[in-house]
């Protein structure tokens, strides 16, 4: 959490400081550049909500993985649909998140050597607004954008030899097993928000040249904070895999 | 700069006179085969048309001198002297890196014996060979080695040297070069024989097996060499011999040579040492230190396990009740499929690239552990109370989306399947893994008749890329995308030029 911090901290330092020599000769080219499309390639940590479901006597995922969240990569697609007073986009994304922990010893409380790994591979489509005008009129590197829309999480669980984890019950009563396994894929939705800063104040002839050469018109660095419920829309036999997270990332606009 | 330049200049007139004397290798040199005449040759002995090297090592080496391979644990793992010591960075060839599954082939190769007194008249044959019969290989190149032969020769104790009373044991070439018209055919067997002149008699380091004599065909020449005259009467010293083949053109009054060199490693790696058994459910995770062996460059692990104690006499008589992994690189190895709360006892050799194998000396060699039962995630999960149970929506998930099976789009799906995922490993491992997951899948969007569209909408990128791909709209649009990259940057240049930007 606390190089979020850092790196947020710098990012709002560099947007006060690095461009103020600059402005002019970045923004007269920036609504002259035709924008349609946005790459993005992010990072961070997130931590699944399994912990908060409902009737659980413990709590699994911090017993197991400790405060460790899945290191998530995403990357992101957005295509612009209108363009106004800011800009409206459809977005695609597809990201890999895992973390590792240690088992438990069946019967007790000790951590077993056996490793057990939770992974995810989340996806999700969203309408996304980027708030530009800031930067078009007024030539303050700062976009904002908030986000929203639906998640479908794949998720599977590795245990000690790297199988699907499974899980076996005994009915008391009828005696009969019912077996399950720990794989599976869970939808949901989310909004989200964040910053962007544009990155072609800092160095205004490398972007005029990146623009020129491959098309890109502007450049940014962003932190977008995404609160998600991903739960089966509210189903009571599903993973909790929402949470708040914080993500960090690069992105283009072409 | 000049002393560079005149110490060059003395380097190279230095080098010339062996040069000139040099006249260069056989022309179609090759040889064909090599067998055992009385004893058994290993693979990496390069028995076969095209084998390139030719490797012995400790335990072959006493086989093939007919003599009994020393207890390495009783004896220390320094049996032998690498003379050549850069045999063992030179050897790490493929075929060495295959061998090792061979664990036990040091054990078996004790168990060869001369059957008789063999070959003697197939050394040093001063007589010419005839052109139609050519040097004599003796009639014991087929028989087998019968380690229950009465006639057996008193097995010498660990070492030792070979003599007469071990049996000469010797190997079949067979070679064949270019035709030459009236030349002399020769062999010798040494570290170092001159390649201008034929050695006339036995200099310690180079033995004339095949004497100089005139010879017409030169297509599968066969000629014997005795294993005492490539490896000498002891496995203590490891160096690099040759077997020489000369022709004496007379015609073009040229003498050529060729050489095949057999290389030895005589030195057994040190035992690696057990340093943890984590336990694990149904796995035990094995680590060891090999530090002693850090300068062998091609070193492999065989790591044994078994519920039984056991040491390397156990492995020697193949007990079925140790199972083992071979060929292994790293320094920690997962064994896993075993039984929660059975003590297993592991142990670990290293080989090197010439097969030299080290030894399980005592059973206190070995690491211990016991499987136990291990919660992970899920279960614990489910312990806990949790109600995820797991499954994934199905093709299931298409069928569901579009409510037919004959859907285009899930056609196209398929299509996708077939093209892109089932024509490789990795494809097909995630549709295998898609269909384990089947049975349940369609089940939520069944069940919910407002998410349809949502699924639709999340697989239409995957059916516009099969129809893509599998029209060969791909190749248009790329094509189109170039030309409009094309044109826009060349409209771009020309407004850059015009200094309207």
């Amino acid at each position: 959490m606390n190089q979020q911090r850092l790196l947020l901290t710098t990012l709002l330092v560099g947007v006060l400081v690095g461009p103020s020599t600059s402005f002019g000769q970045v923004f007269s080219s920036f609504p002259d550049s035709k924008r349609s499309q946005m790459f993005e390639l992010k990072f961070g940590s997130v931590t699944p909500d399994v912990d908060n479901e409902a009737g659980l006597n413990d709590k699994p995922y911090n017993t197991i993985f400790g405060d460790d969240g899945l290191f998530m990569m995403r990357i992101e697609y957005d295509y612009q649909i209108w363009q106004g007073f800011g800009s409206l986009a459809i977005g695609v994304e597809l990201g890999y998140g895992s973390v590792s922990g240690s088992g438990l010893e069946t019967g007790s409380d000790d951590s077993s050597t056996d490793s057990t790994e939770f992974n995810m591979i989340p996806m999700s489509l969203s309408v996304v607004y980027h708030f530009d005008v800031l930067a078009i009129k007024w030539n303050i590197p700062i976009v904002p954008f908030v986000k929203g829309g639906i998640d479908y999480n794949i998720w599977w669980i590795n245990d000690g030899v790297g199988e699907t984890a499974t899980y076996e019950t005994i009915d008391p009563d009828s005696l009969e097993t019912s077996g399950f396994e720990g794989q599976g894929d869970t939808f949901g939705w989310h909004v989200a928000g964040g910053i962007k800063v544009l990155l072609d104040t800092f160095a205004p002839d490398m972007a005029q040249g990146f623009d020129r050469d491959m098309g890109v018109n502007n450049s940014y660095l962003f932190a977008e904070l995404v609160y998600a419920v991903i739960d089966d829309f509210g189903s009571k036999k599903s993973f909790h895999l929402g949470g708040t997270s914080l993500l960090f990332g690069i992105a283009f606009e072409h | 700069m000049r002393k560079v330049f005149v110490s060059l200049t003395l380097l190279w007139l230095s080098m010339q006179p062996a040069m000139a004397e040099s006249e260069g290798d056989i022309s179609g040199f090759i040889i064909t085969s090599i067998s055992g005449i009385n004893v058994t040759l290993s693979e990496q002995f390069g028995t076969d048309l095209g084998d390139e090297t030719h490797q012995i090592n400790l335990f072959d080496c006493y086989a093939y001198l007919q003599l009994t391979a020393p207890d390495v644990c009783e004896e220390g793992i320094t049996l032998g002297t690498d003379v050549s010591g850069d045999t063992d960075s030179d050897a790490g060839s493929t075929a060495d890196t295959a061998d090792t599954t061979g664990t036990t082939d040091t054990t078996d190769t004790t168990d060869t014996a001369v059957a008789d007194a063999g070959p003697t008249d197939t050394v040093v044959d001063d007589v010419p060979p005839e052109p139609s019969d050519t040097v004599p290989s003796g009639d014991a190149s087929s028989e087998t080695v019968d380690a229950t032969n009465d006639n057996l020769p008193a097995e010498k104790p660990g070492g030792g040297k070979a003599d007469e009373s071990s049996g000469p044991a010797s190997f079949k070439v067979t070679m064949s070069t270019d035709s030459f018209t009236d030349a002399e055919f020769g062999v010798a067997v040494g570290t170092s024989c001159g390649t201008t002149e034929f050695p006339t008699s036995d200099s310690g380091s180079c033995v004339p097996i095949v004497g100089l004599g005139p010879r017409s065909d030169f297509t599968d020449i066969e000629f014997d060499v005795l294993m005492t005259d490539l490896l000498g009467d002891d496995c203590l010293v490891a160096s690099t011999h040759n077997v020489y083949v000369y022709i004496n053109d007379l015609a073009a009054g040229q003498m050529y040579v060729s050489q095949v060199a057999f290389d030895a490693d005589y030195t057994v790696p040190e035992p690696p040492t057990i340093s943890d058994v984590l336990t694990g459910e149904t796995n035990l995770t094995v680590s060891w230190n090999d530090d002693a062996n850090s300068n062998e460059a091609s070193i492999t692990y065989t790591l044994y396990y078994s519920e039984d104690s056991f040491t390397s006499v156990e492995l020697a008589d193949n007990d079925p009740a140790i199972t083992s992994t071979s060929g292994l690189t790293v320094t920690e190895y997962q064994l896993t499929g075993l039984t929660n709360y059975t003590e297993y006892h592991v142990g670990v050799i290293a080989e090197d690239s010439f097969g030299n194998q080290s030894e399980i000396c005592n059973a206190s060699d070995l690491g211990v552990g016991i499987p136990v039962e291990v919660d992970d995630f899920f279960e614990h999960y489910k312990k806990s109370g949790g109600q995820e149970e797991g499954g994934m929506t199905d093709c299931f998930v298409a069928t569901a989306a579009w409510g037919s099976q004959s859907a285009g789009a899930v056609l196209e799906l398929r299509a996708l399947r077939d093209k892109w995922l089932l024509s490789n490993e990795g494809g097909k491992a995630l549709v295998s893994l898609y269909y384990d997951q089947g049975p349940e899948a369609a089940l939520v969007l069944a069940n919910h008749d407002w998410m349809r569209p949502l699924a639709r909408l999340l697989l239409i990128p995957s059916v516009v890329f099969s129809i893509v791909t599998r029209t060969g709209m791909g190749w248009i649009l790329l094509a189109g995308l170039l030309l409009w990259w094309a044109f826009r940057r060349r409209k771009r240049s020309s407004i850059v030029l015009g200094g309207t930007r």
